[in-house]
């Protein structure tokens, strides 16, 4: 993300690039970040651990997230099962665990898609102007009148419950934002006289949005990419609870929620775990991209 | 048509079966606390409304809870402590007394004479009278979904204003069961006239007169001061309360608000139980067993070795002792139907759990590495279900059936997948019905309207026929075991995983709730308040 590639135009008209310093490293980048942005720094720290736990659940956790001990139905935490068991006798921490990879593919698989279809979307709408920015905006203004989950519910019962279909519903849902995000920046970078200067060297307009416009909005996107993050994985979390996401017996976060909730009463580790794991998480992508967007922001006196 | 109202009736299975189950023979008769006293509003939780109030429109259990009170029957079940749970012993209600011709093809009813419509408009208290009976029975044929439990009568007669005669083309075992059945609610020829709106109106000759119905807020009954039965019912209202919410259901029978919760699971009872100091806990037996529904068009599920493979894999003791903490070994027959349920040791002989057998089973029909088969299930029952599914498929898994679970919506499963076959597997319940020949005839005969499995069994067909040809009602018991054992002996579907118990929770003023596994409370015009 640093190495912004400016080829055709002199870094310092860049309001963004021009405060990060031309000579600063990575290094001395990630410093600045800690520095300025503790927050910021735990919550990629939480992060990391939530990706920690996703690639190594198999080897860290106790026991095999799907494994039912029919013996210990609905049993409090213990030294056996450290956050208790489920209604089928399964270890709740090895659950949520497993159920850390599921929220961490729909979150990275829906941000892809939605980022990628967005950004193109907006930068041409951005860049292109007329016609083209009028329908493709008046597009996005529909997508937005409607409320989010409830889309997000229709599209899901459409296409039936599974972990595709969540991440294409959700990923319907994300667009608008990475489009509204993408035109603003590219309507900004278009009145930039390097972005003048290019179309005077006779530079094509494909060339100009993608190797001009597109570096010079990646701080904004990844502010918005993990600030959405967040919001996927509650809303892969709803749309669970309701009955139209990840089907079971899979661990996902928001399943242990809508199960854990019939047993509110008797069991409150059904529900109370993977509900700290959703706020942690969600949290921690919402600080971060609080952190990100303070980082890169060049109005903010450091 | 009728299809998605059939099926939507097992929504509330599990409600129902908790909501209007009833006591067991050694809780019933030490909690009914010296003579009734008149009096008191009695509030009563459902979970969700009907959409009509038309009996004959709607097998919904929300329908028929709704009108079962105001309405009456020509005959109807014992009500009491002395009357065990599944009893269903036969008594007059609108019928005094009965005659079958030697031939059994011809009923005569004798009507109870003086009996007065409830006094609304525009029926206005006049008499009941055969008529009535004849216009209910003929909107029954015209368009009611029970018209099956009509059988082949041919012909209804008003001989004179207090006797019906019907007289059939051969002769039909399950009649007169029938006619005390949760779907037969006799209803005014005004209404069967369109002189009041069936819909949103129901005036009986019932208990309980409808005061007001708010759709989706509550359902409000006031005493019917005519009621045949004199000085009953005790209770002055009757208000059903609509509550989705299991947890709202809860703290509303926490707070006092209601004094009436059926419990969805044996946990929510547990804590239901020491909410309130006293509560009384109603253990029953529900009326529909959990199903596993196989879809034999789908191979290879047509081979009987793979039915009993997988018949043979499920757990069933320790999912008793794990989920359900209770309960039977579920039969084709509903076991709370006692006359007609095979013993359970028998039930339990037909039903084995042997892995190592299974497998062997399964090698034979070919499938020595085990097959794939989806599973479906709703929520739409409650969280039971889908939690039954994903015990079964590490019960599948243990003999190589790798079994994946769908979780399909809840109108899609009622309305389509599973009346169209839609599936290759899928757990659920079944409507609670009350006759043998429902859950034989309908639900197992190649022509059967609840057949939605695709048996078709020729031999069974004949059976099934022969049971409604057998009046003797021991006699018929008999043959019904014997179909019983065959389709079991067969692993015909619905393979049986548990018949669950269900409990109904009461403050401990409540007394005479004496319930049976029927629709409609009619064991209200029993009950009484001791505080008020």
């Amino acid at each position: 993300m640093s190495d912004t590639p400016m080829t055709a135009a002199p870094p310092a008209t860049d309001a963004a690039a021009a405060d990060r310093m031309p000579t600063e490293s990575r290094w001395a980048g990630l410093k600045r970040f800690v520095r300025t942005q503790p927050m910021g720094a735990v919550s990629a720290l939480v992060i990391l651990v939530f990706i920690v736990l996703a690639f190594g659940a198999s080897m860290i956790a106790p026991h095999d997230p799907l494994a039912q001990d029919r013996t210990a139905i609905l049993q409090g935490p213990s030294a056996a099962h450290l956050l208790g068991s489920d209604d089928l006798g399964r270890d709740v921490l090895s659950r949520i665990m497993h159920g850390s990879q599921i929220s961490l593919y729909v979150g990275t698989m829906t941000i892809m898609i939605s980022l990628l279809l967005g950004a193109t979307l907006g930068i041409a709408s951005g860049y292109l102007g007329g016609p083209v920015d009028a329908v493709l905006q008046g597009f996005i203004d529909a997508m937005l009148s409607i409320p989010p989950l409830i889309l997000a519910l229709f599209i899901a019962s459409l296409l039936g419950p599974s972990v595709q279909n969540v991440i294409a519903a959700l990923a319907v849902l994300t667009v608008p934002r990475f489009a509204r995000i993408a035109r603003g920046e590219m309507l900004r970078i278009k009145s930039e006289d390097f972005i003048s200067a290019a179309v005077v060297l006779g530079a094509s307009r494909t060339r100009i949005m993608l190797r001009h416009g597109l570096p010079n909005m990646v701080p904004s996107l990844i502010v918005v990419a993990s600030l959405g993050f967040g919001t996927v994985i509650v809303a892969e979390a709803a749309l669970t609870f309701l009955g139209i996401g990840t089907p079971p017996p899979n661990p996902s976060w928001g399943l242990m929620l809508s199960q854990g909730a019939t047993y509110f009463q008797v069991a409150p580790w059904m529900i109370v775990f993977p509900g700290l794991a959703i706020s942690a998480t969600v949290l921690a992508f919402n600080l971060l991209g609080d952190a990100l967007r303070d980082f890169f922001d060049p109005k903010l006196v450091r | 048509m009728k299809r998605p109202l059939m099926a939507a009736l097992t929504a509330g299975v599990l409600v129902v079966a908790s909501a209007c189950g009833g006591s067991s023979p050694s809780t019933g008769s030490g909690d009914d606390g010296g003579p009734p006293k008149p009096g008191g509003t009695l509030n009563i939780a459902m979970p969700s409304d009907g959409t009509t109030l038309d009996p004959h429109e709607s097998p919904s259990f929300n329908t028929q809870e709704r009108v079962g009170m105001t309405y009456g029957r020509l005959l109807r079940h014992k009500i009491g402590p002395d009357q065990p749970y599944g009893a269903l012993k036969l008594e007059p209600d609108l019928a005094t007394s009965w005659d079958i011709s030697e031939d059994g093809l011809t009923y005569t009813f004798h009507l109870r004479e003086g009996v007065k419509w409830q006094n609304v408009a525009p029926v206005n208290g006049r008499e009941f009278v055969a008529d009535d009976v004849i216009a209910t029975f003929e909107r029954i044929r015209e368009k009611g979904f029970q018209v099956g439990a009509l059988g082949p009568v041919t012909k209804m007669t008003a001989k004179d204003d207090h006797t019906v005669e019907l007289k059939l083309s051969k002769p039909f075992a399950p009649l007169l069961n029938n006619m005390a059945d949760q779907f037969m609610w006799i209803i005014p020829k005004e209404g069967a006239e369109g002189k009041f709106e069936l819909q949103t109106k129901a005036i009986g000759t019932g208990p309980f007169i409808l005061e007001k119905w708010e759709r989706n807020v509550a359902a409000t009954y006031k005493k019917n001061p005519d009621y045949w039965e004199k000085g009953k019912p005790y209770l002055d209202r009757v208000v059903f309360k609509v509550v989705p919410d299991q947890g709202a259901r809860i703290a509303a029978y926490r707070s006092g608000e209601t004094q009436l919760v059926g419990a969805t699971t044996d946990e929510e009872a547990v804590a239901l139980e020491r909410s309130v100091a006293g509560t009384r806990v109603l253990n029953l037996l529900s009326g529909t067993p959990v199903n596993l529904f196989l879809n034999v068009d789908h191979k290879p599920l047509d081979d009987v070795r793979v039915r009993k493979a997988l018949s043979m894999a499920i757990q069933r003791k320790s999912m008793k002792d794990a989920i359900f903490k209770g309960g039977q070994y579920g039969g084709p027959v509903a076991v709370s139907l006692k006359q007609w349920a095979l013993p359970d040791a028998e039930l339990a002989q037909l039903q084995p759990t042997n892995p190592t057998e299974a497998k062997r089973l399964l090698a034979e029909a070919g499938y020595p590495n085990g097959l794939d088969l989806k599973l479906m299930v709703t929520q739409g029952y409650g969280p039971l279900y889908p939690r039954v599914a994903e015990w079964l498929v590490e019960d599948f898994a243990k003999i190589g059936v790798r079994a994946k679970i769908e979780v399909v919506e809840y109108a899609t499963y009622f309305t389509s997948r599973w009346p169209k076959q839609q599936y290759e597997m899928s757990v659920g319940p079944q409507t609670p019905f009350l006759e043998p020949d429902y859950w034989l005839r309908d639900q197992l005969h190649s022509d059967g309207p609840r057949n939605w499995m695709g048996v078709n069994d020729p031999k069974l067909d004949k059976m099934v026929e022969e049971q409604t040809q057998i009046m003797d009602p021991k006699e018929r018991a008999e043959k019904i075991k014997e179909i019983q054992r065959y389709v079991l002996e067969q692993a015909l579907p619905p393979v049986q995983v548990w018949n669950h118990p269900t409990k109904v929770l009461l403050h401990q003023e409540v007394k005479r709730f004496h319930p049976q596994p029927e629709y409609g409370y009619p064991e209200l015009r029993e009950t009484w308040l001791a505080q008020q």
